[in-house]
């Protein structure tokens, strides 16, 4: 979907300083060591007992002191999540209203997964839209896989699980950076995809069952569905990918060869080579995989702390354009354009 | 057998069917229901054809029906070919 007039005025990043290697993790036995020849991943950043909402209240500050904004001017905030963020009910954006935008700001959850910044964004481009006065929106997305339940290095196939917060404003008034674009999708026939053959009642969580999508994945190409419908399924979802992408540069009026940089999940070399850069003909070099293995995959917040990365790094310049993509439970796929208009004055 | 189902039945025996599974792949093996075509393993196969073969497989064509087999998915490249 295409929103005129929406810009990015502020980016915001918390990613943990420690960092467990993925070397160490094999020699705990905590990772196959086949995996990480094959996957030829990093290591992923660990945050230990930092609650995900404090690393969320890090981000969301930096991203509004870089916009210069006051957090008075925020007509929204969308916070989301992938994992458990504290006393289960209680709403983690609640402790973002009261630590820094006030309770006059809507404000409310986002669970879809590692795609739920572009939820988030569909969802704000359009509320600032809808009225005029609106000006900006705070987006945000924070996790912390170090808690019981779950487990970082069998989190899923072909990536690891890392700990951050990241953070964006999103504004009607032009901002260093344009959103041209943002598109989703939802394969539903791979919607059992992760969820497996796991009993919708009572709620895993509830009986103490550990969370993998990697177990729900194999149950799903194996038990859910006859092979042939699962695998179909699977099929299509390469295919929804390549659509979104396909809407997403239409929209925004570019080539795949006029991208600057492309920041899938931070997943394993094969799967952002195979599914992503090669899908788009374009080398790894441009994509930001050299970086996101070095942290793991942070829930939702894989895309927009890549964008936090290339800015302090300066591989963004004014006039170029990035593309983020994504896909979560659903089976949901998430394609957005940006389009660097100027360079962030806290670069 | 033609050249290009050779290719293909070479790159899906080469590339896509795992270390461990003894499938042995031939022009009419179902590469849905044998589980091979899965999303990875479709991108893999895409690349291939529009990096090795030449010819890019647009969304509009990854349907079921133009990959059920090698000789399903030739016949499509073979239409792309001349348009």
């Amino acid at each position: 979907m295409r929103y005129p007039d929406t810009y990015i005025g502020g980016v915001g990043a918390f990613v943990p300083r420690t960092v467990v290697s993925v070397e160490k993790a094999v020699a705990k036995g905590w990772y196959p060591a086949e995996e990480a020849e094959l996957h030829n991943l990093a290591g992923a950043v660990v945050a230990g007992d930092l609650p995900a909402p404090e690393m969320a209240l890090h981000a969301a500050r930096s991203a509004i002191k870089r916009s210069g904004r006051a957090p008075a001017d925020l007509d929204l905030l969308l916070y989301a999540s992938t994992w458990h963020q504290g006393p289960d009910g209680w709403p983690p954006h609640s402790y973002l209203q009261r630590q820094l935008v006030g309770g006059d700001v809507l404000a409310t959850e986002i669970r879809q997964g590692c795609n739920g910044v572009f939820l988030a964004l569909e969802l704000a481009a359009g509320h600032l839209a809808a009225v005029p006065g609106r000006r900006a929106a705070l987006l945000v997305a924070a996790d912390n896989y170090g808690t019981p339940l779950m487990d970082r290095w069998r989190m899923g196939p072909g990536y690891i699980g890392g700990d951050a917060a990241s953070a964006l404003v999103l504004t009607r008034e032009p901002g260093f950076a344009q959103l041209t674009s943002v598109c989703t999708t939802t394969v539903t026939e791979a919607e059992e995809l992760h969820r497996g053959s796991e009993p919708l009642f009572p709620p895993g969580v509830t009986v103490g069952r550990k969370m993998s999508f990697a177990a729900r994945n194999e149950q799903f190409r194996q038990q859910v569905m006859p092979k042939g419908e699962a695998t179909a399924a699977l099929f299509k979802i390469q295919r929804a990918l390549m659509e979104v992408v396909e809407r997403a540069l239409d929209e925004s009026g570019i080539k795949p060869a006029d991208l600057t940089r492309v920041a899938f999940m931070n997943y394993s070399e094969e799967i952002v080579e195979q599914r992503c850069m090669a899908m788009l003909d374009l080398p790894m070099s441009r994509s930001t995989w050299d970086y996101g293995r070095t942290i793991g995959h942070c829930g939702a917040s894989d895309q927009v702390l890549s964008l936090d990365h290339l800015l302090l790094t300066g591989q963004l310049k004014p006039g170029d354009h990035m593309l983020m993509l994504g896909t979560g439970p659903g089976v949901t796929v998430s394609s957005a354009v940006i389009k660097i208009v100027d360079t962030p004055p806290w670069v | 057998m033609t050249e290009l189902n050779r290719r293909l039945v070479d790159f899906i025996q080469e590339n896509l069917v795992q270390e461990g599974d003894d499938l042995v792949v031939d022009e009419t093996t179902p590469l849905l229901t044998s589980g091979l075509l899965d999303s990875l393993r479709t991108a893999k196969l895409l690349n291939f054809l529009r990096k090795d073969v030449g010819v890019p497989i647009p969304a509009a064509k990854l349907d079921s029906e133009n990959f059920q087999d090698v000789v399903t998915i030739a016949a499509m490249v073979r239409e792309l070919e001349t348009v």
